[in-house]
């Protein structure tokens, strides 16, 4: 904390005033010499010299009485007056040692604690601090005091505390500031004892009037009348300056919360910093306050609490020199939260009022997050900016590599590739001894490996392997050898690199990526026997795995390909049981979809009795109850539905994934059941309860791989709302942040959508054109595409071309009725509008001939145009 | 005043000089003074002794009724600070029994400025509320009231009561006089109760931070009401467990056996 904490309002140095008994000190003269002034006349010049400012004459003056008085109490004011004198004279050591001397000869003096907060203030001036700590500690008990063994003025005491704590933290005494200030009086405390103060000394004046009347100050009399008077004034100030300022504690608190903060007791910081946000919702120094509670709630690790705290502050006090900071704070905890947007516009706003270290910070900060949000040009501005201003900078090895491969990330670039490559090549020419070497090689050879040049990126991966052969990547280095030897049909070679790989993996990602691809060549290959060696070996190995349920299903498949189903299906139900009531064991689904496959290949003789229902026979050899728990008796049904499914009885199937929908918790249910029965339900228009079958999948399953379904169902729900931004995001995000293993078409169309509901048709066009070229997408998705690309070639004016598309349609995509029907009628209104009469009528009369649209109600609007333009047409 | 009237006041003024104060003295509004075991207490009068002059050794007495007193002096009575433990440890219905005596003795001065009738009575309200007598305690209260107790001891039999009611599982009535309490509460021992009370009106309802966040009040702010901080420091400790932090809840528990070694939150954690 680099700023200084607010102060108490200016005080008068208050409990230093004259003060004077009510005697006279002539009756102390000690053998005075003939000529030499009167005591009570050296007083009065004193008096009169200390109430100019004139210190230096009192101290003469007074001294002079000591010299020349006989010990007396009524020596106290004498003594008093000295010390205070020095101290406002600034002569520190002085004051020490006379308000010292004054406690010694006076120990229950009238002005006991006026002299002890004095000579605290002194010791602080002085810079002695564990003494001025010791001074103070003279004054706690003020709390309970009041009247003569009081003081004049009890704000002065917080004064001195808070001089005293803010010395003792800059020495890293958060304990004992911590003690001290616990001890202070708070502001309704100091009124009370003010008052009461008050009270005693307007006593004091009264009788001072009664004996010394109400004449001119000649006299020590009229002396000490007019000193009373003025403490009397002094202490009534005092009491409203306190009165008036009601968020006279926040300067305490502030540094309450502070120490507690320094003590590792955020908790507490929060409870202090609350409360000045409770009493004072409009003093200024809140703001503080608030910015303490942003540390206070990080620190306790109620991060959207300090996030929205921090976007409070920026609300409240958008003008505060804090500002930055908050915003720097605010993006930083964002981050950690993942919601790297929200990060990423309080970075921005950060970077706009911040300088030096958290300037530095920032950019890079702002780099980073705009990297996660895979905004490549945006991140690669700050790392870039970055290492231009900060070239020795703690981040520039990152930020410089970080850009390079910015390159490299943006699938949306078609030449992604040449350009990552040519800014990894300056990267490592610039950078020989980056710690991101091997890194920046093995993306060289995936560069290689798009560009087609598979020999150069297997002679690339080989040559990394020399260079870094301890490097933590030599997993994936192989993973991708392994790849470009499949390309090069390699096949053998590659299941050896696949295996050298999963040999050396280090995360389970890679481990489950490599075997599962040397699984796929040699099945390719129909090596059974190797196919289960290498998975049961595999399980011997980690049997704990997570990753081992998968295990069992590729030994499983060698067995029923190598034609044991009998002995595959038992292998499997032997050890799906240890998983099935565990919703985090994503391959639970992918076995019991084995299983489903194997059950549904199996015929019944002729004459056989009926077998059991395939939900019985796995319940019955699972060995589960009817009550078994809810999630157990949804993935019995999903094995039903498979199995119906792979029966040819799609509806049946979905009617059982429906009847799982609505009658299940979606709170108890696995990744992919939450994702196949949210999908169901999302299709038979069941939104309400698709929805949150989705949210429970992204709340539950944040790592899994059946995201994209979620996003892609939320996305087409706000699709249907009409709310294409928002159903954008959700794509985008089953892309981005899901991977969109399973549902990358669907997501791929859904921003297609999302952009021509948005207006946005060129980038609509663009995605369109995409979908409808993806061989591997060929179906419904691409008659959509070019339907939806008709669409927009009318809506840009160029019916010629609409009209192709639309005819591309009802020639080639006839099974999807109804992006025929509509292209039809699309087709046939833009011959209209061309002013092609016969086109258009010939058009709705080909529709209306068309025996597979006999159910479309799209048929109706045909047959009213027809009339329209043929009224003879039946 | 009468001859007869001025002879008595200078008896007693003789048999009153200093040095012979006994530990019961009684001050007149008038300016007389007397005290036990020579003056004695009946119904609401206080008989005072004197020896009529003429050296005879005659005695007569005075009839002076309570309503007479300016105040009186009278040394603290031990049963109070024994009732006053017990309720530490968890027995009111010891604490009950020994203020119970007290009250009956010093219920004719109830009314005179010395009298220890409202610390007996704020004993007997807070005792009462802990045995789940809340309508009695209700009822001490009162008296209390009526009597112009200190503003402070009502409030302990007031958050007493709220403690017992909520307790006994009365929340919506315990947080409606907590309400009002709140009001009316500003010395510090009245306000770390409140604090506490909160917290486990808070714990209770499962609302474990805003639990932990209204028993460091306690030690936060009310740091010198060493009678509270036991209470607050174990129901912090318990919050902090509750919300995972065990390195928080040693250090505190370590805080509270190391500081309150004899209190009964730190015995529990032993």
């Amino acid at each position: 904390m680099s700023f200084r904490l607010p102060t108490l309002f200016r005080q008068r140095p208050a409990g230093l005033r004259l003060l004077v008994l009510g005697c006279t000190l002539v009756a102390l003269a000690a053998g005075q010499p003939a000529g030499a002034r009167s005591l009570d006349d050296l007083f009065n010049e004193g008096a009169a010299a200390y109430g100019k400012g004139d210190y230096t004459r009192t101290i003469t003056l007074f001294t002079e009485i000591l010299k020349q008085a006989k010990p007396s109490p009524a020596l106290e004011p004498v003594y008093f007056t000295i010390a205070a004198a020095k101290l406002r004279k600034g002569d520190n050591d002085g004051a020490i040692a006379a308000f010292r001397l004054y406690l010694q000869t006076y120990p229950a003096g009238s002005q006991l604690n006026d002299a002890r907060a004095g000579l605290t203030k002194a010791l602080i001036a002085a810079k002695r601090m564990p003494e001025a700590l010791a001074a103070i500690n003279s004054l706690r008990d003020l709390r309970g005091r009041s009247g003569s063994q009081g003081i004049d003025n009890y704000a002065t005491v917080l004064g001195l505390t808070l001089d005293i704590a803010d010395s003792l933290l800059d020495k890293k005494k958060p304990a004992d500031a911590l003690s001290l200030l616990q001890t202070a009086l708070r502001r309704e405390q100091i009124i009370e004892r003010q008052r009461g103060r008050i009270v005693d000394l307007d006593r004091l004046y009264r009788q001072a009037v009664a004996v010394g009347g109400s004449g001119d100050g000649g006299s020590a009399l009229g002396a000490n009348r007019d000193a009373l008077a003025s403490r009397l004034k002094d202490a009534k100030d005092a009491l409203k300056s306190v009165e008036d300022n009601l968020a006279f504690d926040i300067p305490k608190l502030l540094r309450q919360a502070q120490c507690h903060m320094e003590l590792g007791q955020p908790w507490e910081a929060t409870v202090v910093y609350r409360e000045i946000l409770d009493l004072f919702p409009s003093a200024p120094d809140r703001v503080y306050a608030l910015r303490g509670l942003v540390y206070a709630r990080q620190s306790t690790d109620r991060l959207p609490d300090a996030q929205a705290l921090c976007q409070r502050f920026l609300k409240e006090f958008p003008s505060s020199p804090l500002v930055p900071e908050m915003a720097a704070v605010g993006g930083q905890i964002a981050a950690q939260l993942n919601d790297n947007d929200q990060a990423a516009q309080l970075f921005g706003s950060a970077i706009e009022k911040s300088q030096g270290d958290r300037l530095e910070r920032v950019i890079f900060q702002l780099g980073g997050v705009r990297f996660a949000l895979r905004d490549w040009a945006g991140a690669r501005e700050m790392f870039d900016r970055y290492v231009k201003n900060y070239p020795k900078g703690e981040w520039t090895d990152n930020a410089g590599y970080r850009s390079a491969i910015s390159w490299f990330l943006d699938n949306n670039d078609a030449d992604r590739y040449a350009k990552a490559e040519k800014a990894i090549k300056a990267f490592v020419d610039k950078n020989p001894n980056s710690v991101y070497l091997a890194d920046a090689h093995y993306r060289l050879a995936v560069c290689q490996f798009a560009f087609q040049e598979y020999k150069k990126a297997i002679a690339s991966c080989e040559d990394w392997e020399k260079r870094f052969p301890t490097d933590g990547m030599l997993a994936e280095v192989l993973s991708l050898k392994g790849d470009v030897q499949k390309t090069l049909e390699q096949n053998d070679a590659a299941i050896e690199t696949y295996l050298r790989a999963a040999s050396a993996a280090s995360t389970d990602e890679v481990l489950s990526y490599t075997l599962g691809e040397a699984a796929r060549l040699l099945e390719q290959k129909k090596d059974w026997a190797r196919l289960a060696s290498v998975f049961s070996t595999q399980i011997e190995r980690q049997p704990d795995s997570k990753l081992a349920m998968g295990w069992y299903y590729w030994v499983a498949r060698a067995k029923a390909r190598a034609g044991q189903s009998g002995e595959a299906w038992d292998f499997l139900s032997d050890h799906v049981g240890q998983q099935i009531a565990n919703p985090a064991n994503e391959d639970v689904e992918k076995i019991i979809g084995l299983m489903a496959q194997i059950r549904a290949k199996e015929r019944t003789p002729a004459g056989a009795p009926t077998p059991p229902s395939p939900t019985d026979q796995l319940a019955e050899r699972l060995k589960l109850a009817d009550d078994a728990q809810p999630l157990v008796r949804a993935r019995l049904s999903y094995y039903q539905a498979r199995v119906l499914s792979l029966s040819l009885k799609p509806d049946e199937a979905e009617k059982i994934l429906l009847k799982i929908g609505r009658e299940m918790p979606a709170e108890q249910m696995s990744a992919a059941l939450l994702a196949v029965v949210g999908e169901s339900l999302c299709k038979a228009g069941e939104s309400a309860r698709a929805t949150p079958f989705f949210n429970a999948l992204l709340d539950r399953f944040p790592a899994s791989d059946y995201r994209d379904y979620a996003y892609v169902g939320l996305g087409n729900l706000a699709l249907d709302r009409n709310e294409p931004e928002n159903a954008l995001r959700f794509y985008d995000d089953a892309i981005n942040k899901a991977g969109a293993v399973h549902r990358q078409r669907e997501a791929t169309v859904g921003q297609a959508r999302s952009q021509l509901a948005l207006g946005r048709l060129d980038k609509a066009a663009k995605l369109f054109e995409f979908i409808a070229g993806a061989k591997e997408w060929r179906g419904e998705a691409t008659a959509l595409s070019l339907y939806y690309l008709g669409e927009i070639a009318v809506k840009q004016g160029d019916l010629p071309k609409g009209i192709a598309f639309f005819q591309r349609v009802f020639v080639s995509q006839v099974r999807y009725t109804e992006w025929v029907a509509k292209s039809y009628v699309a087709s046939g209104r833009a011959f209209e509008n061309l002013g092609k009469k016969p086109e258009a009528a010939a058009t709705y009369r080909e529709m209306l001939r068309n025996e597979k649209l006999k159910d479309r109600p799209e048929l109706a609007t045909a047959r009213t145009r027809l009339q329209a333009l043929d009224p003879a047409a039946p | 005043m009468s001859r007869l009237s001025l002879f008595i006041t200078l008896a007693l003024l003789q048999c009153s000089v200093p040095g012979m104060v006994r530990g019961q003295t009684f001050y007149f509004a008038d300016g007389r003074k007397a005290s036990l075991p020579e003056a004695q207490i009946k119904g609401t009068n206080i008989i005072v002794p004197f020896k009529l002059s003429g050296g005879d050794g005659a005695s007569a007495s005075l009839t002076l009724p309570i309503s007479s007193l300016g105040r009186i002096e009278w040394p603290a009575p031990a049963a109070i600070a024994q009732a006053e433990d017990d309720l530490k440890a968890g027995k009111p219905a010891d604490a009950l029994k020994k203020i119970d005596a007290i009250l009956k003795e010093q219920e004719p001065f109830r009314d005179v400025p010395g009298s220890w009738w409202n610390q007996g009575a704020t004993v007997k309200a807070v005792a009462l509320a802990q045995l789940g007598r809340e309508a009695e305690a209700e009822s001490m209260l009162d008296q209390m009231r009526r009597t112009k107790a200190a503003p402070d001891d009502i409030s302990r039999g007031e958050l007493a009561i709220i403690e017992q009611l909520a307790s006994s599982g009365k929340i919506d009535a315990a947080k409606a006089r907590l309400d009002k309490a709140e009001s009316t509460i500003a010395d510090d021992a009245g306000l770390a109760s409140i604090s506490i009370l909160k917290g486990r009106m808070f714990e209770r309802a499962g609302r474990t931070e805003e639990a932990l966040l209204s028993y460091l009040r306690v030690p936060v702010f009310y740091s010198s009401e060493d009678d509270k901080q036991p209470a607050a420091l174990l129901g912090a400790i318990r919050a902090y467990r509750k919300l995972g932090d065990e390195t928080r809840a040693a250090s505190m528990t370590a805080t509270l056996t190391t500081r309150f070694p004899n209190s009964p939150e730190a015995q529990s954690k032993r």
